[in-house]
């Protein structure tokens, strides 16, 4: 699971992203300011304070109990924070929570499921409840269930997807009012790596389509690929946030790589990136006093980033 | 049902989808034929009862001596009581239920607001109840049939027990709102039924106790008697002063209220279940406020 920033993959998509900020929108579609949420004596979020670009995938990564979903309720207008402001798609989620509302979005953690309602009726009653006209509701729900790669089940009971099937239903649900913006609370928890890989194509669509997605996961692996952006929370508190290659940029050290020779030892190399790798690989080559047997790079991706950074290693 | 269905359509999507998903269940069928069978028996034991008590089996004495009456109040008064106990059960888990099936948040985000999510979900609840009213109107015709009950006094007693059915469900609706869980809400709705149709007497009873310790024989106010749910239906449904030798109940509960009085009451200025329906609704609208407040989003902790 090792970062390739010579891949096509995240490398790419952040130079798509960047040109499109500066030449569509300068202007954030989520501002948080000092976001603060406390129950009692826990501090659920400690002073967040993020830009969410417009068009990114802005991945939310932490632990359980981080606060993830606390921001995110926040940001969807369902909990008030104790302190701090937030606007979302232009208006205030604590003051304006309907004028946020018509271009959001959201996905809560846990998939809600109606009993003895078909697939297509349960967008239908969305879709009602977000005042689409009724005219427009075949060609809506057709065309959101291609997109989910529902079509096939758009008679089937909600209460029999399988729990893949809820989860891009339950996007689909999320987009019924054309929303600008997307939160998805930990969509991709629980399914099987197959299911997974589905919905990350579909984020990636989403992104073609213009949509801004704000997603959590407390799996880093879900995030890193497709981010443009990510951010690292824990207990409440916002860590590091940029770009998948700026915080490894941010946090020094780029790669290491552990080269074990001839007579069993192993040595840890640093190298600022693959240039520096290939260079760093070639000298020890070169030098005949101690043969090389292996060359691997020890996780220096997101994962073991992570880990360093909740471990109070690197701060 | 569907027909009806059709009608609603456009008014409320939760109400909507309410009738969809109540359409494919079993359940709303099973518990019609129960009470439909319940009312049954009710007008079986009403009927033997008057035909015992009517020894000549005169038709022309039927009449007289209101037959029909005492068999159409009984049988009301029993659809009034399972539907008071039907109620509680079918519109306590109305907003908990989405809350445990965690489909409350998705709902909430939506534009509709929370005050259509709320009457869309106290007009599912009083659809049923109407659905089942309807139901039993054979039922009712059939002391219609038998004679001394007027078309417009079993229209009144529909009328009024549908009114005082929807409040019950507006109230069970609203409990559902204000706490969280199905159970607390569904107790709760019991016990302000039980407190409506036993606390109202238990007031008097105690208003009489105090007023005697103190020397004072008059009769106590019956204004608490208003909130009581039969005291309503009694006086829309019931009769005054017809002398049977076996009035109905809700013929005795209106002479115990107002038999005295001549004019009958407050009425003139407001009918007597008017005021009932009013006193009840009101109370019925203090748990409205405290629902919708409830409902209001951002709240300071997510369902
Ligand atoms: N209603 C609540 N009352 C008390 N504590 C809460 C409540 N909701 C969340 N918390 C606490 O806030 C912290 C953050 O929770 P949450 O935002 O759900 O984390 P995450 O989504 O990252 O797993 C956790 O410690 C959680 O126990
Ligand atoms: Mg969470």
């Amino acid at each position: 699971m090792s970062l390739d920033p010579g891949g096509p993959g995240s490398d790419g998509m952040t130079t798509v992203t960047e040109l499109e900020q500066l030449v569509v929108d300068a202007d954030p579609i989520i501002q948080a300011r000092g976001l603060t949420k406390r129950y009692g004596n826990l501090t659920a979020l400690n002073e967040f304070t993020l830009d969410i670009p417009r068009g990114s995938i802005y991945g939310i990564i932490g632990p359980n109990g981080a606060g993830k979903s606390t921001a995110f309720s926040i940001l969807a207008t369902l909990l008030k924070p104790t302190s701090g402001t937030a606007r979302v798609c232009g208006a205030d989620p604590t003051k304006a929570p309907r004028s946020v509302r018509k271009h959001m979005g959201y996905m809560p953690d846990v998939m809600g499921v109606y009993e003895r309602l078909t697939v297509a009726e349960y967008l239908q009653f969305h879709a009602a409840a977000y005042k689409v006209p009724r005219t427009d509701w075949p060609e809506l729900v057709h065309g959101l269930l291609q997109l989910v790669d529902l079509d096939v089940k758009a008679d089937a009971l909600v209460d029999r997807l399988s729990r893949g099937m809820k989860q891009r239903l339950s996007l689909a649900r999320a987009m019924v009012h054309d929303p600008d913006l997307l939160i998805l609370d930990e969509p991709a928890s629980g399914l099987d790596p197959r299911a997974r890989i589905e919905f990350r194509e579909l984020l990636v669509a989403l992104q073609e389509m213009g949509k801004t997605v704000l997603i959590s996961s407390h799996i880093l692996a879900e995030l890193q690929r497709m981010c443009t952006d990510i951010a690292v929370i824990e207990a409440g508190n916002l860590l590091a946030a940029g770009s998948p290659k700026a915080i490894l940029e941010q946090l020094g050290n780029g790669r290491r790589v552990k080269v074990t020779f001839e007579d069993r030892s192993v040595e840890e190399f640093s190298v600022t990136d693959l240039a520096d790798q290939a260079a760093l690989l070639r000298r020890l080559v070169m030098n005949n006093d101690r043969e090389v047997v292996e060359f691997t790079e020890v996780a220096t991706d997101l994962e073991g980033l992570f880990l360093q950074i909740t471990q109070g290693i690197v701060q | 049902m569907s027909a009806l269905a059709a009608v609603f359509q456009n008014l409320n999507p939760v109400l909507d989808r309410e009738l969809r998903q109540r359409s494919r269940s079993a359940r709303s069928i099973v518990m019609m034929s129960l009470l439909l069978t319940a009312l049954a028996g009710v007008l079986y034991i009403a009927h033997l009862a008057m035909t015992d008590n009517n020894q000549f089996g005169d038709p022309l004495s039927a009449i007289s001596t209101g037959t029909g009456a005492v068999m159409y109040e009984w049988v009301l008064f029993a659809e009034l009581a399972l539907l008071l106990l039907i109620i509680p059960g079918i519109s306590a888990s109305a907003i908990s239920g989405e809350r445990d099936r965690q489909t409350l948040v998705t709902l909430q985000v939506t534009l509709m607001g929370r005050v259509s999510i709320f009457f869309g979900k106290v007009a599912a609840s009083s659809a049923f109840v109407l659905l089942l009213l309807i139901a039993s109107t054979p039922l009712l015709a059939v002391p219609f049939l038998v004679g001394g009950v007027g078309l417009g006094r079993i229209l009144m007693g529909f009328v009024v027990t549908l009114c005082t059915g929807v409040i019950y469900a507006t109230l069970g609706v609203a409990c559902s709102a204000v706490f969280r869980r199905t159970q607390t809400a569904t107790l709760l709705t019991y016990v302000m039924v039980f407190a409506a149709v036993a606390g109202s007497i238990v007031v008097l009873v105690v208003l009489a106790v105090i007023q005697t310790a103190q020397g004072d024989f008059t009769d106590p106010s019956r204004v608490s008697l208003y909130a009581n749910p039969f005291v309503g239906v009694a006086d829309a449904a019931g009769e005054l002063n017809r002398g049977f030798d076996f009035p109905g109940p809700f013929s005795a509960i209106k002479q115990s209220m107002w038999g005295e009085q001549l004019d009958g009451g407050t009425s003139g200025v407001v009918p007597n279940w008017a005021t009932a329906l009013i006193v009840q609704a009101a109370i019925a609208g203090a748990w409205v406020v405290a629902a919708l407040r409830r409902l209001r989003l951002p709240q300071r902790e997510v369902d």
